[in-house]
């Protein structure tokens, strides 16, 4: 095998005749034990056994808090209309009440403070625009800073919708294109396309590719450059100019950084599950069938009743990248909270998310609500099916080897509480967690001290995350 | 400043101390509004005690103080009211603790970070530079889709991330190996006595190559150590027995996967003064501005020889790239997004299901309309009040159906006269009226806010926090009206305040549907409702009225126009300090009657267009500080809006006693004593 991932991966492809990639896996042996994360990465990371895998999926507007109430505390029996569509999966669900995000609590204004936040745990600066800061990192970027030291990717960010701009309330709309923060002040961008996500993951780097590909000996020299060059610049301009270029050189060390794990990883023998490339292909085909719309924005093509189609290809996608171990880490977006996106690809639905969020205008507004927050449980469901039919190498199931975290930022979508979030947590976290609860937590509970149990369970060994009082091992002790 | 108004500033402290007049602004201030708004009661969260004296760095506060007294929503109804003589002086005091003296010369061109091309930019630039069209940048993450400005081409809205970095460079080889070789300033070896190219004459040949290409693909020259710093990756690569053409091509990738390229890097000057950038400096941002792309050769040629520098020249440069057909894209890009009418191509707007009518082909010709619009004034150099009311409006066939007009023929936009008032101006354009719509009806809310916001650039403030929503509406034998509905809910005095501001202005468009048809039956068959009444006792019925509110306005207008295309231009959002640029773009449109091509021209010779400052370390550290986690100071009003750069009083600079004319305060007119 060629030393350059980008060539390999082709290489590979032509077998199939599809332009499909292989999965960069080692017959779901991890590549574990010796910790080749470099001592930049503070946090020390001792994996399980088998990798666990992590994804972080929003809720955006909230819910119809009444019909999603999980209960009393115990087993976890027949679900509310909001979560209906999970009923099939209630042996791994568990249902988590009274927690919240203190942090989104400091300003009173909905949606940015709280969403901006929702990871990261800290205060969000108020702000329009040219200072934009989360003033935190958000748990996944914690977590991947561990887990991506072994897969090819360091995490996985999709989103159904693209980034809008502009402000809103006091706060730059940008806070809500993305739930995870690599800095304060650094947004990780997501990929909403299913096809570019599929492309970027199994294929070439987007779009046809260059006649004669990039060596790993080719890449290391322009980035060694560029790395020199953004240097030398950094010395020419201002003081607020060379945050920029930080930020341009700390990607470029990160892609540094992702070349040689690449390479490492590219040295070792390969053994193909044909079933992973038969998905693969699967996946592959699904694209051709549901691509983009030509000459149109692509973005328009959300528009279409295919909107649930697109979705599901999306969590597809999701799927296959957490079963090749491409990546351990992933943020899936339904959407922007306070996203105006027009629903009306559900029957019976005709106004955007958020307008209908606010159903106390009138009983036609709730309708529609409760058929969107119905319509996301709906797809939740859908990825645990997917996930629990894929069976790994340590015989548990790709959910049961994962902790796959729903939730919103908001208690509700008419009055936007922000105490007491609908969250929910599936998964067995390969077998640390206990589902098929519901564990009524005491009001005011640190969300955080979720994400430190889960951050744990990945084997990030910390022992807080932003306002965490404790880790909230509720969750592993039945 | 008067040494007057020094005097009251420097005396007005965060209290009202013993001994001051009750005559002086601070007293009037505490008189009628601390009843409620004081350190031991401040209602919706809003201490004006504390806030003390007006200070520009508490300028988004003292914003929304001076936006209530001026409408008059604030003291309440019911609440003892300054008379006209106090309200005056009050506002007067504001605006000039907050702004200086109107005739204050610009002299801070604010900051702005580099910017890294967009993906439009960067596809445009592609394309100019290596002759190689297409949508090369689809491949990276979107961008952020603008920062606070709202404009895409925002700084702080364009972040370089791994992912990006890492498709970047194969993007760039890719482009690099569909270039024209002419276009890459390709410089062939000299071959020596036998024919053969030795590894000197190759490199030597690599940089003359790059010598050539670099400042352009840079838009600036470069020095030799730059040019060998690229020069060693060809070494490296040809090392490893890689073709002498392939080991360019990876040169030349890596020249674009430079910040030198992605980035419009500004040098910096030392010391804390404002300093003019380079004239290759100066002429990207010119460039960029009007073209979205890199510069041409006749303006690298006036940068290069400096004449640039030169006012006549940089205006002679910006009516000649005006009127080049490549500044069509600024027209589009600035209006599309400062009117929301670009969120139609995004996700936002009606769904066919509902409106068969709502056609690709209808949804791209309501894009288009204000685009075509905004072309015919800058190529005409007619007057931007034509933004507001004019008698025509351009149509293409789907939308001459639309709006029942007759369309004069042919397949793209004809200009066609309007006698009735009911359409010409941005407020009747169907995209405005459908981005402002709900999926199936109309929102005379949203509407109004659009006014407020986008023309008025007088933003209500947020709800204050849980706020009840409108509630269903009474069940009863006669079904409620929305205006009914929307007059329960302002009766919360807590929503009043806004809604008297923000209701009335939307009514006023209601003989358009969610779609912008023309209608004269409200939804349900209801009968329409098109009256608004103003806070300021105005009352008006229907668009043509409506125009003519805002005409009374066209000022404020005006400084909305001239602070949204500032913005757009240099890359952020507008501060405090930009206010007298603003004033000084305004009283020169005034001047030349409000035309078109005057504006971007006066925008391109403004200070912050040609200059820029270091940052301070001050500064820096400000940016750079994190709040923290637990919020030391209580939750901040709900009219606490961060520094936004409410409109200067755009006329002339008026005596002390005096407060700014009525033209150029926002949907009020109640002003005289």
């Amino acid at each position: 095998m060629k030393p350059s991932w980008s060539i390999s991966r082709r290489t590979l492809l032509r077998g199939f005749g599809v332009g499909m990639a292989l999965p960069m896996l080692d017959a779901m042996t991890p590549l574990i034990g010796a910790d080749p994360a470099p001592a930049s990465r503070a946090a020390t990371f001792a994996a399980p056994r088998f990798p666990v895998r992590m994804v972080m999926m929003n809720l955006p507007n909230g819910t119809y808090y009444q019909e999603w109430n999980p209960g009393p505390a115990g087993a976890l029996g027949a679900l509310k209309p909001m979560l209906e569509p999970l009923q099939p999966h209630t042996a791994d669900l568990l249902l988590l009440t009274n927690l919240w995000n203190k942090s989104a609590t400091a300003d009173s204004i909905p949606h940015y403070a709280n969403e901006g936040c929702l990871l990261t745990g800290t205060v969000v600066k108020k702000t329009e625009g040219t200072d934009v800061s989360v003033n935190g990192i958000s748990m996944d970027q914690v977590a991947a800073r561990c887990t991506g030291a072994v897969t090819r990717i360091p995490s996985l960010h999709l989103n159904m919708q693209k980034p809008v701009g502009g402000k809103d309330t006091g706060y730059a709309r940008m806070y809500n294109n993305q739930l995870s923060w690599s800095s304060p002040t650094t947004p990780v961008p997501n990929e909403t396309e299913p096809r570019r996500a599929f492309d970027r993951l199994f294929r070439t780097a987007g779009g046809p590719a260059a006649v004669r590909a990039l060596s790993d000996r080719d890449r290391k020299s322009v980035l060694d450059y560029v790395l020199s060059d953004a240097t030398a610049l950094k010395g020419r301009v201002g003081l607020g100019d060379q945050r920029k270029l930080d930020e341009y050189l700390t990607a470029v060390r990160d892609v540094e950084l992702q070349l040689e794990r690449a390479s490492a990883a590219a040295s070792k023998e390969r053994v193909i599950d044909p079933a992973m490339a038969r998905a693969t292909k699967e996946i592959a085909g699904a694209l051709g069938n549901a691509g983009t719309v030509a000459g149109d924005s692509s973005f328009l093509a959300n528009l279409g009743r295919d909107h649930t189609k697109r979705t599901r290809l999306m969590l597809d996608i999701l799927a296959l990248a957490l079963w090749t171990d491409t990546t351990r880490v992933a943020t899936f977006m339904f959407g922007n909270d306070r996203n105006n996106m027009n629903y009306s690809f559900i029957d019976g639905v005709k106004e955007d998310h958020h307008n209908l969020s606010h159903y106390g205008e009138g009983p036609d507004k709730l309708v529609q609500y409760r058929k969107i927050c119905i319509w996301h449980s709906e797809q939740v469901a859908y990825l645990l099916g997917r996930m629990k039919t894929i069976k790994e190498a340590n015989g548990a199931s790709l959910l049961d080897n994962s902790m796959v975290f729903f939730g919103s930022a908001l208690h509700d979508g008419n009055n936007h509480g922000k105490e007491d979030l609908p969250i929910l947590l599936a998964g067995r976290g390969g077998g640390a967690i206990k589902p098929g609860r519901v564990i009524v937590n005491p009001k005011k509970t640190p969300l955080c001290n979720l994400y430190l149990a889960m951050l744990q369970t990945l084997g990030v060994q910390t022992e807080a995350f932003a306002d965490s009082t404790r880790p909230l091992s509720e969750i592993t002790t039945g | 400043m008067t040494p007057r108004f020094l005097l009251m500033a420097a005396l007005a402290g965060p209290t009202l101390s013993a001994g001051e007049s009750p005559d002086q602004p601070a007293a009037l201030l505490a008189r009628f509004c601390y009843s409620c708004h004081s350190s031991a009661q401040h209602k919706g969260d809003f201490d004006l005690e504390r806030l003390g004296a007006p200070d520009p760095k508490q300028a988004s506060q003292w914003e929304q103080v001076r936006m209530n007294l001026a409408e008059r929503t604030m003291p309440p109804r019911g609440k003892p009211q300054p008379n006209a003589s106090e309200h005056e002086r009050i506002i007067a005091w504001i605006d000039r603790g907050l702004d200086g003296p109107d005739d204050s010369d610009p002299s801070d061109p604010g900051l702005v970070s580099p910017r890294r091309l967009t993906r439009l930019e960067f596809n445009r630039t592609i394309e100019d530079l290596l002759g190689v069209a297409g949508d090369h940048a689809a491949a990276f993450p979107a961008d952020s889709a603008g920062g606070s400005g709202g404009f895409d081409n925002s700084a702080d809205g364009l972040f370089v991330s791994p992912v990006f970095l890492e498709l970047l460079l194969d993007v760039a080889l890719r482009v690099v190996e569909q270039a024209k070789p002419e276009r890459l300033d390709l410089v062939a070896p000299v071959p020596d006595k036998s024919g053969a190219w030795s590894p000197q004459a190759r490199r030597r040949a690599v940089e003359a190559s790059l010598a050539s290409f670099l400042p352009r693909a840079w838009r600036r020259p470069v020095t030799p150590a730059e040019v060998q710093a690229l020069v060693q990756i060809y070494l490296r690569s040809t090392a490893q027995q890689v073709t002498h053409d392939d080991a360019v091509r990876l040169t030349y990738a890596a020249a674009l996967t430079s910040p030198n390229f992605i980035f419009r890097i500004e040098a910096a000057k030392p010391g804390t003064a404002p300093y003019p950038v380079s004239p290759f400096e100066l002429a990207t941002r010119l460039s960029y501005f009007l073209w979205s792309t890199m510069p041409d050769k006749p303006l690298l040629e006036a940068a290069r020889d400096g004449s640039l520098a030169q006012p006549a020249v940089l205006a002679a440069q910006t009516r000649r790239m005006l009127a080049d057909p490549r500044a069509a894209i600024m027209s589009r890009l600035f209006i599309s997004q400062w009117l929301g009418t670009d969120s139609l191509a995004t996700g936002t707007g009606p769904d066919a299901k509902f409106f068969p009518v709502y056609t690709p082909a209808l949804r791209a010709a309501m894009i288009e309309e204000p685009v075509v619009f905004l072309n015919a004034l800058l190529a005409g150099d007619r007057s931007l009040i034509e933004l507001i009311d004019c008698d025509y409006a351009f149509v293409d066939p789907e939308l001459a159906k639309h709006y029942q007009f007759n369309h004069p023929g042919g397949e793209g936009f004809a200009r066609v006269a309007i006698t009735d008032g009911r359409r010409g101006g941005l407020v009747t354009m169907a995209g405005v009226l459908t981005v402002t719509s709900r999926g199936d009806r109309t929102s005379p809310v949203l509407r109004g806010k659009w006014i407020l916001d986008e023309l008025l650039s007088a933003p209500p403030p947020p709800p204050p926090p849980n706020v009840k929503a409108l509630a269903a509406p009474k069940k009863g034998a006669v079904q409620e009206t929305l205006r009914q509905r929307l007059e329960r809910h302002r009766a919360d005095p807590s929503c009043t305040a806004c809604h008297l501001r923000i209701d009335p202005l939307g009514f006023g468009l209601e003989n358009f549907d969610a779609l912008g048809r023309w209608r004269d039956s409200g939804d349900g068959g209801l009968a329409l409702d098109t009256v608004g009444n103003l806070p300021s006792g105005e009352t008006f019925s229907g668009p043509k009225e409506l125009k003519l509110v805002l005409m009374q306005r066209k000022e404020r207008v005006m400084t909305t126009v001239i602070e949204r295309m500032l913005s757009y231009a240099l890359g952020r959002n507008l501060e405090r300090c930009d206010r007298p640029t603003v004033r000084r773009i305004q009283a020169a449109l005034a001047k030349d009657g409000w035309r078109a091509q005057t504006l971007v021209v006066e925008i391109v010779q403004s200070l912050p267009f040609r200059f820029k400052r270091n940052q301070v370390a001050s500064e820096a550290r400000a940016r750079a500080e994190m709040v923290p986690v637990k919020p030391a100071a209580p939750p901040t009003a709900p009219t606490a809006l961060p520094a936004k750069p409410a409109a200067p009083p755009a006329t002339p600079p008026v005596p002390p006693a005096k407060p700014s004319g009525a033209p150029a305060q926002p949907v009020s007119k109640d002003k005289s004593p």
